[in-house]
């Protein structure tokens, strides 16, 4: 077990200007597990495979520990990875499969044999062990790709998007299993996926990427309490936050017909009369006054129902959620008009997106 | 319109009826010649020319004692072992070169690859010249190792570019599992990509076998009577006023069995091969 | 798998250094033969000529003749393999009960020494032989089609057709099963007949394919040998005389290395102009497909 250190590592690909992943500063605490999240092509897959020895790295350095890495060969850096279409040997079975690299590394066969089984009973594949891949379900290949890692029982745990070829079903069961799984080895564990929700639910930390920059790292809570800006904001939490650009007034911002008050030094910090409003979708309440909701869609989940509808801020429509009671719902056409909840108001520069205050 | 309905079974039929005619038909153009050369090979010299063939008359033997008596079974030797070094040759050098191709990621890869294509439209008249040139000085000629040497090269290029082709299909990530669990670059194309490939190794190995089998002008010019094929035996049979039919087509009929056996071994594999891997 | 560059040199390597001691060295020999006069038969004589065989060449009716009549060789031969082959992959299509022995028995041809083909053929093709007696049986004209100088070519390129058409049927059988199903199903429910679904859809889509087969026809029977050697020699005459006959007499029959340097070296040349025509027009048809 390790910590995992990424200091100014920085990638780019032959052939092109931008880095694929620009100076990542991360650390990755003992046991930990991180989950890197941010949408296609921001560089969560190269920075996992950058610390897999898959990739290169073209500046900074990657530690294991207290080690160097950086340029050590993969299999030389004690670690195992899951990758997302889970590369099974598709000649070997599956007792080979997860037997692999000890046999490389030269174990003596029983003890192999060991721990393949002991691997085996905690995945429930006990029954499977003589098979090959291609008579495997989706479900049971996925468990023989976090076989052949935890077999190993490695440094630190990678996984690229494991979860993605599965239904959406088995995905939140084995969503939990994993985490719960980790949680017990407790082996360090870096996990890639594209999905907010599994780096919300499976995470000890987040870290958000865009365009190869981090933009923020931190618990779920506070990723969803305090986004540093407008992409994580928008990016982490679903039904998405309400991202609004409003006008700045004395005091406050004009919502509507009234005034939501900030405080003058947040203000301050725009630098203009122009600031983005973010309100999730549960933090905007019915009221007499505020902004004039009109409602397009309604979607009922039974305690609750989320309006989809626009709003008109100076003249011009914008799409706006927001959650309502489930067993007073609106209709089609209605028009409410809501308020924000006076202490879950995200103000983000118009600028360039950075939180205020 | 009250004819439309039925007229369609009847048309559909009919359609079904031809396609079985050609299906005959293509099957008889396809197999006759080898019939009728296993035919002429079991008659005697007098009744070679009569027509209609008479497939069902007893055979003949004296053309085959007379072939296996004349040495003829050392030239299939030669075959043999002159196909089976160049197949197993071939097969492992452009399975290592097909891999590291398939792997690059270079502007230069393109044009090698063309290159490589580029070796099999070179006729073998015009390079036989040099080689046997080249042969003579070095004293590799009516050697197994000149010949087989000149057959790899050959062969290469159409090797590397299928196997090449065969790589594609491996899924990076499988290889990079293997690295992930301790292989270094040799060990994973050895335990992981090869094994993966094996159909692919299979079908290179058909067309490769075949090919060399097959091949007779290079023989021809770089083999005299030490390491010469079967095949270059064949134009002997053609004397300058008469051919005995009845001996060349027993020696064709040996040295076309070892391909087609081969051809039924791997058959699953056959069409793949032959068509350069171009069929699934 | 990115594989570093000393796994890709080393993996080369082998196959690189064959290339270069089996042909470019003998590439080189060419290039540098045929600026001389080079026999082996006279060696008195030899000496650099500059291009003198070249324009020797130029002079040569018999050499326009070879040229001429390979590709009239190649011609002949792809004209007929291709559209049977075509032909045959649709009956294959039709999966008619049978169909698997074929496909099966379809592949025999190709798995024959082109050597062997040729005298089977000639066989069949004698005097009073097969083929005579099969036309007659069907009421035609008999023709010594091999001893007749109009027809010797053509006929020994049918052959070469029959031996490659399985080729073009087994590849575009297997092209035509890998199109996707939707696309002419939808052209079915767009009112599309068998006939215009063939034309418009079937062999467009497989069509960078059928390029492909062209170019590996074309290289293979440009260069063919055995075949046209074992049933005509180039005759009667030089009526069936193709380059690489061509080239064969003068290497190895009037050994005159020097001048059949220099005709290997046009055959080269030509080889790679008409291949480079035929892969311009599959990128171009490529770019169609897509």
């Amino acid at each position: 077990m390790a910590t995992v250190t990424f200091d100014r590592a920085t990638r780019v690909y032959p052939g092109s200007d931008d880095p694929a992943v620009d100076q990542l500063d991360l650390q990755v605490e003992d046991g930990e597990f991180l989950v890197l999240v941010g949408p296609s092509g921001c560089g969560k897959s190269t920075s996992l495979r950058m610390l897999a020895g898959l990739e290169e790295v073209d500046s900074g350095r990657i530690l294991i520990g207290d080690r160097d890495v950086t340029h050590a060969a993969p299999k030389d850096r004690d670690i195992a990875m899951v990758f997302q279409n889970y590369a099974l040997y598709p000649h070997m079975t599956v007792a080979d499969n997860m037997g692999f690299a000890l046999k490389i590394a030269g174990l003596p066969k029983d003890e192999i044999r060991r721990r393949v089984e002991e691997a085996a009973a905690i995945l429930d594949l006990e029954q499977f062990l003589d098979r090959k891949p291609k008579a495997l379900s989706g479900g049971q290949r996925q468990r023989v790709a976090m076989g052949r890692a935890i077999v190993r029982q490695p440094q630190v745990f990678l996984m690229d998007e494991p979860l993605s070829n599965l239904d959406a079903k088995l995905r939140v069961q084995t969503r939990t299993q994993i985490a719960q799984l980790q949680r017990r080895l407790g082996v360090t564990t870096v996990y890639v996926t594209h999905d907010q929700v599994e780096a919300m639910t499976m995470g000890d930390r987040v870290a958000v990427l865009k365009d190869g920059l981090l933009q923020q790292v931190g618990s779920p809570r506070d990723l969803y309490d305090r986004p540093r800006n407008v992409f994580v904001a928008g990016f982490i939490g679903s039904p998405a936050m309400n991202l609004l650009e409003l006008t700045a007034v004395d005091g406050g911002v004009r919502f509507g017909d009234t005034v939501h008050p900030v405080e003058r030094s947040v203000l301050g910090e725009a630098g203009q009369n122009r600031v983005t409003v973010g309100v999730r979708p549960e933090d905007l309440l019915p009221s007499e006054h505020g902004l004039p909701l009109t409602v397009g869609v309604v979607e009922e989940l039974g305690a609750d129902a989320y309006v989809y509808g626009t709003t008109t801020v100076d003249g011009e429509e914008h799409p706006m959620i927001a959650r309502v009671d489930g067993r007073r719902p609106p209709a089609k056409g209605d028009t409410l008009h809501v308020v924000p909840n006076p202490g879950h108001v995200h103000l983000f520069s118009t600028v360039d997106g950075h939180r205020l205050g | 319109m009250a004819a439309r309905p039925s007229r369609r079974p009847v048309r559909a039929g009919l359609s079904r009826a031809v396609g079985y005619v050609l299906m005959v038909l293509v099957v008889l153009v396809a197999v006759v010649p080898l019939l009728l050369m296993l035919r002429v090979a079991l008659t005697p010299a007098a009744d070679w020319r009569s027509m209609p063939i008479d497939w069902f008359r007893a055979p003949f033997t004296g053309s085959f004692s007379q072939v296996l008596s004349d040495g003829f079974l050392g030239t299939l030797l030669n075959s043999f072992i002159i196909a089976v070094v160049t197949t197993v040759a071939v097969v492992l050098l452009s399975a290592i070169a097909g891999h590291a191709l398939a792997r690059m990621r270079s502007r230069h890869k393109e044009n090698f690859l063309f290159f490589v294509l580029g070796t099999r439209m070179g006729p073998a008249v015009v390079f036989a010249l040099p080689l046997y040139l080249l042969a003579t000085k070095v004293q590799l000629v009516d050697t197994y190792v000149g010949i087989i040497l000149v057959y790899i090269v050959y062969n290469l290029a159409f090797g590397i570019w299928m196997m090449h082709g065969f790589f594609l299909d491996v899924p990076a990530e499988v290889e990079e599992a293997g690295l992930m669990d301790g292989l270094s670059e040799w060990g994973v194309f050895w335990r992981v990509s090869l094994r993966m490939v094996v159909p692919g190794l299979i079908a290179t190995a058909t067309l490769v076998f075949i090919l060399t089998w097959n091949e007779f002008f290079y023989a021809f010019v770089l083999t005299r009577e030490d390491a010469n094929p079967f095949t270059t035996t064949i134009p002997g049979y053609f004397g300058a006023f008469q051919v005995d039919w009845g001996q060349m087509f027993a020696a064709s009929v040996l040295g076309v069995l070892p391909p087609v056996i081969f051809g039924v071994l791997v058959r699953r594999w056959l069409a793949r091969g032959l068509s350069g891997g171009l069929v699934e | 798998m990115r594989t570093s560059k000393r796994y890709t040199t080393v993996a080369l390597l082998p196959a690189m250094l064959l290339f270069a001691v089996v042909l470019v060295f003998p590439t080189g020999y060419v290039i540098n033969l045929m600026f001389q006069r080079y026999s082996l038969t006279d060696v008195t004589g030899n000496r650099y000529v500059g291009v003198d065989n070249f324009a020797r060449l130029a002079g040569e009716d018999r050499f326009w003749t070879a040229a001429l009549n390979s590709i009239v060789f190649s011609g002949v031969s792809m004209a007929v393999s291709i559209p049977i082959g075509i032909g045959i992959a649709l009956l294959i299509r039709r999966r008619l009960r049978g169909t698997s022995v074929l496909r099966a028995l379809l592949i025999v041809p190709m798995v024959l020494a082109p050597l062997v083909v040729g005298a089977v053929f000639r066989f069949m093709f004698e005097s009073g032989g097969f083929i005579d007696w099969l036309l007659g049986f069907v009421g035609l004209d008999v023709t010594p089609f091999l001893a007749n100088p109009t027809t010797a070519l053509v006929t020994v390129a049918v052959v070469d057709a029959w031996q490659w058409v399985p080729f073009v049927a087994i590849v575009t059988a297997a092209a035509m099963e890998t199109l996707p199903r939707e696309v002419l199903e939808a052209a079915r429910l767009d009112g599309v007949n068998a006939r215009q679904e063939l034309w418009h859809f079937t062999l467009p889509m497989i069509r960078p394919l059928l390029a492909l087969v062209a170019l590996i026809r074309f290289m293979d029977s440009f260069r063919e040998f055995d075949k046209i050697f074992i049933m005509t020699n180039g005759g009667p005459g030089t009526s069936s005389e193709t380059l690489p006959i061509y080239l064969y007499r003068y290497a190895f029959q009037y050994y005159e290395m020097g001048y059949a340097a220099a005709v290997g070296f046009t055959m080269l040349v030509l080889i790679s102009v008409i291949s480079t025509v035929i892969v311009r027009w599959m990128r171009a048809s490529q770019g169609v497909a897509q």
